[in-house]
């Protein structure tokens, strides 16, 4: 064994260590389905004038039930468990921002800064998505980079700036389909690579 | 001369590539299904199962059956002499590394007074993975 083939190992052994932690059950169809839900929340808001709260709650709620239904069927699809090890982590990675989140959401409420929670929420879920983009694939920090820059925006531009209804089309909206997108294209090609790099890294021993 | 020491050090189960992949992706986790290990890595059920056991049977990794559904899940961990092993092995990759270093720095040093920087390979090194 040659000291470059030692350091080579010692490369190859961090990056499978890293690669074992990460979660592969993400799943375009469930960007796909928050990003048209935030799109009829939008046009519900703007067009039928619904109240609030329970627009985008119900946003809130339908994209989370279909994320559980869409990630499940892929694991069991896959024969792992739905509350897998991964899993676990990406809920613990992503609970701080959601909680911040919601006690935000009272306080604003509470001292009449209502217009300020698109900003805010937006802020959060990128906060949320980088800190779950270590143990994923990289659009998810891509989407949570995207997510801070709208956010901070949002709030820097000023309340009343733009609707809530735009705000959250825009971006929970056209965002999540993009993002839902990129994954369903990326996952074959990312199946097809996983398997080269295996093979390069028995290569590489 | 080159401290052949840590050579002496690389255990000869996980040395082979396959095990020595299947230790480092169980060395980061608690366990790891038998589906999840064969996306990881790219073998064949039979291959990986072949290694599966010789791990097992070596005392490294231990197995945990269970059921999802109907269909059966087998999940692999590392046991704690299997992690001390691998962090063995590790160690001795970074001495190899280091001495190798270190014995080209002397050589820069003084060429003259170590004119052979070749060193025998121990056996360990020469199997087949």
């Amino acid at each position: 064994m040659t000291t470059r083939e030692a350091e080579e190992t010692l490369g190859v052994i961090r990056t499978l260590m890293e690669r074992s932690t990460h979660y592969r059950n993400l799943s375009g169809n469930a960007g796909i389905a928050a990003g048209t839900a935030a799109l009829v929340g939008g046009a519900l808001r703007h067009w039928a004038h619904t109240p609030f709260y329970p627009t985008w709650m119900a946003v809130l709620l339908f994209a989370c039930g279909a994320s559980l239904y869409f990630t499940g069927e892929m694991a069991r699809a896959g024969g792992e468990p739905v509350w897998s090890r991964q899993a676990q982590t990406i809920v613990a990675a992503l609970l701080p921002a959601f909680v911040a989140a919601g006690v935000l959401t009272v306080i604003l409420e509470r001292t009449g800064l209502r217009a300020l929670l698109p900003g805010v929420w937006m802020l959060l879920w990128g906060v949320a998505a980088l800190a779950m983009s270590f143990f994923t694939p990289r659009v998810v920090g891509l989407l949570g980079g995207a997510f801070l820059v709208a956010g901070s925006l949002t709030l820097l531009a000023g309340s009343g700036t733009w609707s809530d209804a735009a705000c959250m089309a825009a971006t929970f909206g056209l965002m999540h389909l993009a993002y839902g997108f990129v994954l369903i294209v990326l996952r074959p090609r990312r199946a097809m690579m996983d398997k080269g790099s295996s093979n390069d890294r028995s290569r590489a021993f | 001369m080159i401290d052949l020491a840590p050579f002496e050090e690389l255990d000869r189960v996980i040395h082979v590539r396959g095990r020595l992949a299947i230790v480092s992706l169980l060395a980061a986790t608690d366990r790891i299904a038998f589906t999840e290990l064969r996306a990881h890595l790219g073998m064949t059920d039979g291959n990986l199962s072949v290694h599966m056991r010789t791990l097992e049977e070596a005392g490294y990794v231990i197995v945990h059956r269970s059921f999802v559904g109907r269909k059966p899940r087998s999940e692999y961990a590392l046991t704690p002499n299997g992690r001390t092993v691998f962090q063995r092995y590790i160690q001795a990759l970074e001495a190899i590394v280091r001495e190798s270093h270190q014995a080209e720095e002397r050589f820069r040093e003084d060429p003259e007074a170590h004119d052979n920087l070749c060193v025998p390979v121990p056996q360990v090194l020469l199997q087949p993975g």
